[in-house]
């Protein structure tokens, strides 16, 4: 795998069910939320949108040019 | 051809979805604002070269037309045995003997465009799923020494679904331990993989069954809010992931998840992230001219909606009711037909 980019810094998390959203620094950011794998390449994520209904919620990631990198899919604990 | 290794007894999570419930509001002492008003950290603008959520929560239902309440009334699926009911009860009480004749249909329509009717989520039919699945043979396992789970890393025990003339591989913790306990088997995988559709196993280049939870969850819980526990996380690059529970189930959530992620993958690609933006507009106006939504979660989103329909859509494909659910969402399924190259 090539060596990652320069990633931009910052991540936005948006709550789209409370339309809310927070931007923190990639700092502040696991790894693996800051980083996923676009065809086969080191890609920052840059965006999170979380969509809840009920028990489940979704994790949509994103990269820079708006291709989503992952998708969670969580349950109520 | 069987599997080497025995596994153990496994379970998975519920599917039944629960009436939806209001989600409070993160509270502002987090850092959160609502969405337009001014944010604590500015230079998030900078950042988003698409808005890859908008404000594309999709409203109710508009009235039902005459052959959609037909096909629900007539119907032979889960939706149209609810709207039978729903309509005897609306029928007994006393508003509905008050109304006019315009009244009562508009009574029906929203009875049976209500969540009396329309399921919670799109449920892969399993049973349906498991007639028409493709042959499939699990070969192995290989040992590969330390794998790197999500949260672990340890030997796993790698192995070969084949299905199709495609092999498509499956990783197990090599000592079997899980924790939460519950776990799906690779067999469960196997019958999984040769049960969905085509279009759906064809964006599966490798399944996990992980050992330890999502290592991720706690930050989730933190950034949103309420706790939740990961059962699954789809990759773009095709890789699943898939994580222990803690309580007992059965393995068609599986399913249910990875058709849905089917049209997470073909929207995103041919629609892009802004779901607000133009190249959305052909499937919001399915959505508004179809009116009636295929769950209540699909309402969250333009991209769920086409999610929870590409699910309705390629899990019914071969049954009976898939009549019904086009012409329930003849202007949704239009645009279906058109990505997965069916004639109606």
């Amino acid at each position: 795998m090539t060596s990652r980019p320069a990633h931009p810094g910052q991540i936005t998390f948006v709550d789209q069910t409370a339309k809310t959203e927070k931007t923190l620094p990639v700092a502040q950011v696991p790894e693996a939320v800051a980083w996923g794998i676009l065809d086969g390449q080191p890609v920052a994520i840059v965006k999170v949108v979380a969509v809840t209904m009920g028990p489940r919620r979704e994790l949509h990631s994103y990269a820079a040019d708006g291709r989503r990198v992952s998708t969670t899919v969580q349950l109520k604990s | 051809m069987k599997i080497n290794r025995p596994q153990k007894p496994h379970a998975a999570a519920s599917t039944k979805a629960k009436p939806p419930v209001a989600q409070p509001a993160p509270p502002a002492s987090r850092g959160w604002s609502a969405k337009g008003a001014a944010r604590p950290v500015r230079a998030a603008a900078a950042l988003r070269p698409v808005d890859t959520h908008g404000g594309s929560t999709l409203a109710g239902t508009t009235a039902l037309k005459p052959q959609q309440l037909q096909a629900l009334l007539d119907g032979v699926s889960p939706m149209a045995e609810r709207a039978r009911l729903a309509k005897a009860n609306l029928e007994a009480t006393p508003e509905y003997a008050a109304a006019s004749p315009e009244q009562k249909q508009q009574l029906l329509s929203q009875r049976l465009s209500s969540d009396l009717v329309v399921p919670g989520l799109v449920s892969a039919d399993v049973a349906q799923l498991a007639t028409a699945a493709a042959r499939y043979a699990v070969t192995g396992p290989t040992l590969e020494a330390n794998h790197e789970f999500p949260g672990k890393k340890t030997d796993a025990d790698r192995y070969e679904v084949l299905i199709d003339g495609r092999s498509i591989p499956v990783y197990v913790p090599h000592d079997g331990a899980f924790d939460p306990p519950f776990h799906h088997r690779v067999e469960d995988a196997a019958k999984t993989l040769a049960s969905i559709p085509a279009e759906s196993r064809a964006l599966v280049t490798q399944v996990s069954l992980d050992p330890v939870a999502n290592p991720l969850d706690d930050f989730w819980s933190k950034t949103y809010g309420r706790e939740m526990t990961s059962y699954m996380t789809c990759g773009a690059d095709g890789k699943v992931d898939i994580y222990p529970f803690k309580t007992q189930g059965g393995t068609e959530y599986m399913a249910a998840s990875l058709i849905h992620e089917t049209g997470h993958a073909w929207s995103g690609a041919k629609f892009g992230g802004d779901l607000d933006g133009p190249a959305w507009a052909p499937w919001r106006d399915a959505v508004a001219k179809d009116g009636i939504l295929p769950s209540q979660y699909a309402s969250s989103s333009a991209a769920e909606d086409v999610a929870e329909s590409t699910a309705l859509y390629l899990s019914a494909r071969d049954t009976p009711a898939f009549a019904e659910y086009r012409a329930l969402y003849p202007n949704r399924f239009a645009l279906l037909d058109q990505q997965f190259g069916v004639r109606p």
